[in-house]
């Protein structure tokens, strides 16, 4: 699937994961989660090969796939059933997601919708508290304010020990959240950098003319005029468009890539 | 639920075979066939649905990263499709048998069943049993491997398994008793070779060659004891394998 493939994430980030569909990013993240081997080489996480599917591992890894499964039982039997197999499961913090998500407590999760449900599996999955955890294309399904609570709840749900790996085609879904870029294409890794960096070293803007700037990096056509990349020649950090960032990325002259 | 309707089904079933039936007395031999047939029918269609979650990406995926070993998962299906599947069953066939006799003795104003157990009996259910391991051990393989319409493609596969061990063994059979077969196919594979002198005697003078006693009793216990863990062995190490 990958051809020399070399990747390290570390905790206390939120890691977006952007590719174009069938770029490889479900592979990747099956391959965290041990549920794809490879060929040749190791997949290590927090010092277990993922392969191997230890408890102890296990316990400390929690997977949202894009399709996913609820077993048909209400929503307090179901935090009942899986959460002991989660030692540092906060059952608080789920009913407080929950509440975020204006999910109802008492409903059952055959009767929920597919969103709801997706909010369901988010909320346990943040309440596992697990080091790490794993997110396939999570804003599917979810409406745009359910988007935006989204991004507010990972915020607050970030800290020192987790590392949080969201992938997403859907790149302005991630907007504000993600510290740092990984962008995979035809399974290779071309892109992977902190936030911080890029906004230092890429200026991201719109102007009516090109003629009005220099150094484009990367230009694309928009309503206003054109939505451009330039050097960032002073080095303060300014807004990032993600999806600019994540096309110009993917241009074939790879210019992008030259300045990191 | 599922004990009542399995409960219910057997009643039906006992009811239609004693009412049918000419003699006045229910004997354990008249029992027996139902049994043996309900055992191994209900018991290996459940056998057959236990890993049927791996055939479902969703399903599959909920099921390897249940943080538990894969042998904790393992011996939890074995164990529920064995010792939990026999005492649902003995449980269900018992309470059938009871409640039958019960209705039968009612309508008929007597008791009608006979509970002495012989020792052929007792022999046949010890191989009853023996039989029932192993095929339960062989429709779990299966469900390893085949996730959709597991039972039907196990039972293809080891069709074709006893086909192909039938040929390999017929001809070596024809190889090493060149034209002193009863027929080309006059031999049963680990057991013996019926053969004639020369190929111009009538067939029904020939003889069987059986394997040695020391050979048979072998491969008896292989059959009864070595296969069912060795089978069981092996769906472990398909599902410590397995990739979504």
């Amino acid at each position: 699937m990958f051809e020399g493939l070399n990747l390290e994430l570390e905790a206390g980030h939120v890691y977006g994961l952007l590719g174009k569909n069938g770029a490889g990013k479900s592979s990747l993240l099956m391959q965290i989660a041990g549920l794809l081997f490879p060929v040749s080489g190791t997949c290590k996480v927090m010092g277990y090969e993922s392969k191997y599917r230890q408890p102890s591992f296990l316990s400390n890894l929690f997977l949202v796939p894009e399709e996913f499964y609820l077993p048909q039982v209400s929503i307090d039997r179901y935090v009942n059933t899986y959460a002991p197999f989660y030692p540092n499961f906060d059952e608080k913090a789920f009913h407080q997601y929950l509440h975020e998500f204006q999910v109802p407590r008492n409903q059952k999760l055959t009767e929920m919708s597919y969103g709801q449900k997706k909010k369901v599996i988010i909320s346990f999955g943040l309440a596992t508290n697990t080091k790490c955890l794993i997110m396939d294309e999570p804003t599917n399904g979810l409406d745009i304010p359910s988007k935006s609570q989204f991004r507010k709840v990972i915020a607050a749900a970030v800290n020192e020990e987790k590392c949080i790996v969201i992938s997403t085609h859907q790149v302005r879904d991630l907007d504000n959240l993600i510290d740092n870029i990984v962008v995979i294409d035809n399974h290779k890794i071309i892109f992977k950098q902190d936030v911080e960096t890029v906004t230092e070293k890429l200026s991201f803007r719109s102007v009516k003319q090109l003629d009005e700037t220099e150094n484009v990096v990367f230009a694309e056509s928009s309503v206003l005029g054109h939505a451009v990349i330039t050097e960032n020649a002073g080095g303060t950090p300014g807004r990032l468009d993600m999806e600019l960032l994540f096309n110009a990325v993917l241009e074939p002259s790879g210019r992008i890539n030259q300045l990191f | 639920m599922s004990l009542v309707v399995l409960v219910g089904v057997l009643i039906a079933l006992g009811l239609i075979g004693i009412f049918t039936n000419s003699g006045d007395i229910i004997r354990p031999t008249f029992l027996l066939p139902f049994y043996g047939i309900l055992l191994f029918v209900a018991g290996l269609i459940f056998s057959g649905f236990s890993f049927m979650q791996l055939g479902d990406k969703p399903k599959g995926i909920d099921y390897l990263l249940l943080p538990a070993s894969h042998f904790e998962k393992f011996l939890t299906t074995l164990l529920v499709t064995t010792v939990g599947f026999l005492l649902v069953y003995h449980v269900a066939f018992g309470t059938a048998t009871f409640i039958g006799a019960g209705i039968v003795s009612l309508s008929k104003d007597k008791h009608v069943i006979e509970t002495g157990f012989s020792d052929d009996l007792k022999r046949d259910l010890i191989q009853i049993y023996h039989f029932w391991f192993v095929a339960q051990a062989i429709i779990l393989l299966g469900s390893a491997y085949f996730h959709k319409y597991s039972i039907v493609k196990t039972l293809f596969a080891l069709f074709i398994f006893i086909l192909l061990i039938g040929l390999v063994n017929a001809a070596f059979m024809n190889i090493l008793f060149h034209g002193h077969l009863a027929h080309w196919a006059a031999s049963a594979p680990f057991f013996g070779v019926a053969l004639v002198r020369d190929s111009n005697v009538e067939v029904y003078r020939s003889i069987f060659l059986e394997a040695p006693l020391w050979v048979k009793d072998t491969m008896f216990f292989v059959w009864r004891f070595i296969l069912p863990p060795a089978l069981w062995a092996l769906a472990y190490f398909r599902l410590k394998d397995k990739e979504i």
